[in-house]
């Protein structure tokens, strides 16, 4: 059992339960904050799996910003805040079918995950991965989806503002 | 013991940085009298007060430890270590000289910044938690600022990156053969306001000093909890001023003396520079802050990554247009500095 | 060295607590959490494949940067058409946005 298989364990427990969490309570203030420890557990994922970058990245936007930008989203909703807020349950009607559906593809992926045989492409790993590498990778082989997703978040920057504006 | 080492450099480094916890306070309150003409702390202790930052840490460990009856305790307990473990998990990759490194990580000042963001949700959550209309008003007046502040913090770091061409600190500190500070005057500026910011720090300390929202998201927090938000920032203060020295100031290089003097001595003009920003500067209203954030420095600092990396790929030898166009762009984004502040 | 079917397992469980989430929660903020989890959980199983398959040319970690920027993009664009809908009808309910049932 070495320190990798015992840190994957932790760290998976920690992740599922923390989702678990998530889909369950009834208090969604709690449910956002359990959400940012969920995107930490899944940024140590990362680190496990030798992509630091990768994870602060993941740190950074979502349990920085994305926390927060729902943060303000439930403050401007007045979810929970108001006496008929807290009285309206938070899972609709369709609790049973929706567990059926979700373990019945649970089935079908663990069997398909279990049985296929994955070959590695391209032998051993030379090195750990670094950001020049990734860089060199990115600005060489794949700078058109670089430059498409700047045009998509702009895209989604001047929606937001265009769609949140009071009409006056 | 090899196991062990970084382990003890660790447990070394807190140390250091809580016993330096005693100097600082005791320099920013000696500080802030001298500048208005008055002497500071001059009773505790024979030496001109130097125990008063020891009184105040006892003072904190005596409070009654209030916690409101209507707070949603676990968010409660739990809001000041988010904001403080992440801070201190900073010191990890912070090199004060070629060796003395804790984890020499390769994404070493990518590593800073995205902790840093952990901060906005604890104050969310210190301010949410505490069910009290005023400090979540304070708490989210806090997290816009600090949010409004993470981009050109983001940005005059990405200037510093291209020039050395690596994230990893103990690299950017061997390629500053000339401080960075002279070839990229834009990125200290807009760093030097953005941390001020991020530490939230006078002059933009809006959020837990204005009177009308009482003392912003930690009203309720009072005794050792209090003191841990207090110690989350302190330990932000070390970050942020370490990596400005390393990014802008040339880390541990100098001629005579060893380099981590050299590190000390430049990291302490850097805390009194903060210190005399706090006492001199008139803090800033909301609207100005949000100004500022936005249409001064984030401007500046995109007119820095252009400029760079424009003369980085097409002049060969790059630093001495780059210098003087940042000297420049520096006069101009002064110029609106002023004009934004009115 | 964990194998890559432990890491393909995780990904699977949470895209299901993912889904079930998403088809049973009422408030439409907690939907987009649950939709946030899935995301991830895919992300894993790309990273997981880029280290065990491809570590050199490093595909899936790429993948995932442009998949965290496309996953944050909706995200706010998300929320900004949920505050919408609140300023239109004062409520965040999904089964309450029933107009164009038959």
């Amino acid at each position: 059992m070495s320190g990798q298989m015992v840190a994957f364990f932790i760290i998976g427990f920690f992740l599922l339960s923390g989702a678990l969490y998530i889909v369950s309570t009834r208090n969604i203030m709690h449910a956002v904050f359990m959400h940012l420890l969920t995107m930490s557990f899944v940024a140590a994922v990362y680190i496990l799996l030798y992509a630091e970058f990768i994870a602060a990245m993941q740190v950074l936007i979502y349990a920085g910003a994305m926390t927060t930008m729902v943060i303000f989203a439930l403050m401007l909703t007045r979810t929970q805040s108001s006496p008929e807020g807290m009285r309206t349950a938070v899972d609709n009607q369709q609790k049973g079918l929706a567990f059926l559906t979700a373990a019945g593809f649970l089935a079908i992926l663990l069997f398909v995950v279990t049985r296929e045989k994955w070959v590695p492409l391209e032998g051993v790993a030379k090195s750990t991965g670094s950001v020049s590498h990734m860089g060199g990778i990115i600005f060489s082989a794949y700078v058109l989806p670089f430059e498409l997703i700047s045009v998509l978040l702009l895209a989604a920057l001047v929606g937001v503002v265009v769609l949140t504006r009071k009409e006056n | 013991m090899a196991v062990a080492l970084p382990f003890l450099t660790a447990l070394g480094l807190i140390i250091l940085v809580l016993m330096n916890i005693v100097f600082f306070m005791w320099a920013e309150f000696k500080i802030a009298g001298r500048v208005v003409d008055r002497y500071g702390p001059m009773e505790t202790g024979r030496f001109h007060g130097w125990l008063q930052p020891v009184a105040d840490i006892v003072k904190f460990l005596n409070k009654e430890d209030i916690v409101p009856a209507q707070a949603d305790k676990l968010v409660f307990f739990i809001a000041p270590f988010v904001g403080f473990i992440p801070m201190v998990m900073c010191l990890v990759v912070i090199p004060y000289t070629y060796t003395l490194v804790v984890r020499n990580l390769d994404i070493g000042a990518f590593f800073i910044i995205a902790l840093s963001s952990f901060t906005f949700v604890s104050l969310i959550m210190g301010g949410w938690a505490s069910s009290n209309k005023y400090s979540l008003l304070g708490a989210f007046r806090a997290a816009g600022q600090l949010l409004s502040y993470e981009l050109p913090l983001g940005l005059a770091i990405a200037g510093v990156v291209m020039l050395s061409a690596t994230l990893n600190l103990s690299g950017i500190v061997a390629n500053q053969t000339v401080w960075n500070i002279v070839l990229q005057p834009i990125g200290f500026l807009v760093f030097m306001v953005a941390m001020q910011a991020e530490l939230q720090r006078s002059p933009f300390d809006l959020a837990v000093a204005e009177s009308e929202l009482v003392a912003g998201f930690s009203v309720e927090y009072s005794g050792m909890r209090f003191a841990l938000f207090q110690l989350g920032e302190f330990f932000g203060l070390w970050a942020l001023a370490s990596l400005a020295v390393i990014l802008f100031l040339g880390g541990w290089r100098g001629p005579f003396l060893p380099g981590v003097v050299w590190f000390f001595i430049k990291f302490y003009a850097i805390f009194i520079f903060l210190a005399f920003s706090r006492v001199s500067i008139p803090r800033v209203r909301p609207d100005q802050l949000m100004t500022l954030g936005w249409k001064v420095l984030l401007p500046a600092g995109l007119a820095n990554i252009f400029i760079t990396s424009i003369l980085i790929v097409t002049v060969p030898d790059y630093k001495l247009p780059l210098a003087v166009c940042g000297f420049v762009i520096l006069v101009f984004s002064l110029i609106f500095m002023r004009r934004a502040l009115k | 060295m964990v194998p890559l079917s432990y890491y393909l397992v995780l990904s699977a469980i949470m895209l299901c607590i993912g889904i079930y989430g998403v088809l049973a929660r009422r408030n439409a903020i907690l939907i987009l959490l649950s939709v946030e989890i899935m995301l991830n959980a895919v992300n894993i199983n790309f990273i997981a494949f880029s280290r065990f398959v491809t570590p050199n040319t490093i595909v899936g970690q790429i993948y995932t940067i442009f998949a965290m920027a496309a996953g944050a993009a909706e995200i706010g664009v998300g929320l900004a058409i949920i505050l919408l809908i609140y300023r239109g009808r004062e409520t965040v309910n999904v089964d309450e946005v029933n107009l164009l049932k038959w």
